[in-house]
């Protein structure tokens, strides 16, 4: 009920697939997806393992809502250890593909080991079995998604892959799904790599059982009411996560040519209205919104790049409507590279979805070797010719298509952006934490997101805390630690359950506790669910603890925490991490030196 | 410093989002130029625009925050720049 009770264990070096049911304590302990598998992770492997070697486990995973008829019940994670970042990584995506694994009967599908030669996981029903993958490596994403297609003549397999990038190592390369859809951050795509596994094919045909169907479908529908009246839903699904780029213009906190400014120039031109503005020969960037599996949302985006830009004039492959612009990529690919031509970024978007990389890494990555280059540290001779300015859009376009094949200075900026500034000597240049870019959010700006940042267990995520409402009322770091703690346990709770954490525009404790309730097995209550929302934060933190990482790894570059920012809201301030940091740990029941205390490892069962 | 006359200034106003819907008809980019009664508050203006009343709107005057108490009570003047953003989620 919720959970089908079964994991799919892959050993990849034997070719061995096994049936095992799914450990219930656990399940219970953990709730699904982002939590039950980290507790996988963390039985199942040595964290001091290297992220791309056979002992890594890589880990597929759903929640008990995944499936279900709960709006959003589409996600699953990936769940591995980190290349980008040598931590624990938990990469969540939506699309149709976790929802029909689920459908094909399985909780987790488990990778062990290395194939010796390319392979993929071809699941139906009952039915596994890993088949050779020569004649698809080293094909993009979109190219394995419709040779598997064809060769299993099933228009309806749901097939989530790797490009290029991936089997190459790029850092940053990710898994993609439903051909625009991404398990994006933290290199999960080159652990996949590093396995010879190229893609997983899936049909599933049966349902996913509930305990109380009345009581599910009640609590469902109730939670839909409240989506549907819920304003904040309605930005996202008119104008989709764009919206964000007005609101941190005019606030400031919109990192800008390498975190050297807080407002861009160019915003108009790349922004909701942009993309929804129709030329006088009737070109428009928007074609439609379009959501994920059972999401009644709908925050994604189909554009068209216009077939006379530059980047696609003589490529008719790319004249189709294809993934547009959500907040992160249009942050990434606009303001921090400081490019303002709007098909330029939806087309390096597009190959962000064929190659299989994370736009937010590949747009950081780049910033930084943009700023060496016009610091002169590296040259033309480096960078093929191309002139790597800040605001150049065929760096931007050619770069992204290099690193997608791994071709010349692509292969450079595959390193991400911590290695690299470290290769050419300016480690400093580096925006992110733990070795993984920053989002779009300045810490200057937002000193919540700040804390945030620097405290979460994958290197610097936006999504894994909440204090958006603090950060806007008060730009001091004062009073931040408490809600930073709160918000990551319950995002942590959100991200075990299989649906999608913008529900929570809507959803309080209350309405996950209802669905849950009625889905799964046992007593629940909405202590329990924060309970294991935190016990999953301190397990992720003791894998990081136990691979390596310290207390000086929360932290966050000197261009934050020294140079003020130059304008907006906060202009003149600095993140004030050290003020919020001694508190978080205290807030979270941690030593002085960032450790779970035994009290709290105690009393969450640790 | 003018007023158009003895009991109004003209402010502008930027609304991002969804709340551009609710400016006037000769909003540009979402933003425009509005006359609203003098000694009028955020608050008022955003009563007067007709937004949905909202605690958790991020407004800016002159590029600093409003805090939520300041609202009905922080007295706009002439030439000032409104800047009103619905609740933030991120992605």
């Amino acid at each position: 009920m919720g959970w089908q009770r079964k994991i799919l264990r892959v050993n990849l070096t034997e070719g061995r697939c096994t049936v095992e049911p799914l450990n219930m304590d656990w399940a219970f302990a953990y709730l699904g997806e982002r939590g039950l598998a980290s507790k996988y992770l963390m039985e199942g492997m040595d964290p001091k393992a290297d992220p791309m070697g056979p002992e890594n486990l890589l880990i597929f995973v759903t929640g008990p809502l995944t499936g279900t008829m709960a709006s959003t019940s589409g996600r699953y994670a990936v769940v591995t250890k980190g290349p980008l970042t040598g931590a624990i990584a938990c990469s969540n995506s939506g699309g149709k593909f976790g929802a029909e694994f689920k459908f094909a009967g399985y909780d987790l599908l488990i990778f062990e080991g290395r194939a010796a030669n390319p392979v993929y996981l071809h699941l139906v029903d009952d039915q596994a079995e890993l088949l050779p993958a020569d004649e698809i490596w080293g094909s993009s994403v979109w190219d394995t998604d419709a040779w598997l297609k064809s060769r299993h003549q099933d228009s309806r397999l749901k097939i989530a892959a790797i490009g290029v990038a991936g089997e190459r190592g790029v850092r940053y390369a990710c898994i993609v799904n439903d051909l625009h859809r991404a398990a994006g951050r933290s290199g999960v795509g080159a652990v996949m790599g590093s396995k010879n596994l190229k893609a997983i094919a899936v049909r599933g045909t049966r349902g996913v059982g509930v305990k109380d169907p009345k009581r599910f479908m009640q609590a469902t529908r109730d939670a839909k009411a409240a989506l549907r009246d819920n304003r904040g839903r309605q930005e996202m699904t008119k104008l989709g996560t764009n919206a964000m780029i007005d609101a941190m213009q005019e606030f400031g906190g919109l990192p800008t040519r390498n975190f050297h400014a807080v407002q861009f120039e160019g915003v108009e031109k790349i922004n909701p209205r942009a993309m929804m503005r129709t030329h006088v020969d009737g070109h428009r960037n928007l074609v439609t919104n379009k959501a994920c599996f059972g999401c009644t949302i709908a925050c994604g985006r189909i554009a068209h790049v216009d077939p006379h830009h530059f980047t696609i004039v003589n490529h008719k492959e790319y004249w189709h409507a294809s993934g547009g612009l959500e907040y992160e990529t249009a942050y990434a690919f606009g303001p921090l590279v400081g490019v303002d031509d709007i098909d330029a970024l939806t087309f390096a978007g597009y190959l962000m979805n064929e190659h299989g990389m994370d736009p937010i890494s590949f747009g950081g990555t780049l910033a930084a070797a943009m700023e060496l280059y016009e610091m002169g540290v590296i040259t033309d001779a480096d960078t093929d010719g191309v002139a790597l300015r800040f605001g150049n859009a065929e760096a931007l376009t050619v770069m992204a298509e290099r690193t997608g094949k791994f071709e010349g200075f692509g292969q450079i900026l595959g390193l991400g952006s911590k290695r690299m500034c470290e290769k050419y000597g300016h480690p400093e240049l580096f925006m992110g934490v733990k070795g993984q870019e920053f989002a779009g959010y300045d810490s200057r700006a937002l000193q919540g997101m700040g804390l945030g940042y620097a405290t979460s267990n994958r290197g610097a995520c936006h999504l894994k805390h909440d204090t958006f409402a603090e950060d806007m009322e008060d730009q001091s770091g004062n009073g931040k630690a408490v809600p930073c703690k709160e918000s990551q346990d319950r995002t942590a709770m959100v991200d075990s359950t299989g649906v999608c954490l913008f529900t929570t525009s809507a959803w309080g404790v209350d309405e996950f506790r209802a669905q849950i309730d009625a889905a799964c097995e046992g007593e629940w209550t909405n202590e329990r669910l924060l309970e294991i929302g935190e016990r999953i934060w301190n397990l992720e933190r003791q894998f990081n603890l136990a691979a390596g990482l310290t207390a000086a790894d929360d932290t966050l570059p000197k261009r934050l925490l020294e140079v003020p920012a130059p304008g907006g809201v906060a202009a003149g301030k600095v993140c004030e991490l050290d003020k919020m940091l001694n508190e978080y740990y205290q807030v979270r029941g941690w030593t002085d030196d960032g450790r779970p205390s035994n009290e709290t490892l105690a009393r969450l069962g640790l | 410093m003018t007023a158009t006359n003895a009991s109004t200034i003209r402010i502008q106003i930027k609304a991002t989002g969804l709340l551009a819907d609710y400016l006037p008809a000769t909003a540009n980019a979402g933003t425009a130029e509005m006359e609203v009664p003098d000694g009028a508050t955020p608050g008022d203006v955003i009563e007067r625009l007709g937004m949905p009343g909202d605690a958790r709107y991020l407004v800016i005057l002159n590029g600093h925050t409003v805090s939520r108490d300041e609202r009905g009570t922080r007295v706009l003047q002439s030439g000032d720049r409104l800047v009103l953003s619905p609740p933030l989620v991120g992605g």
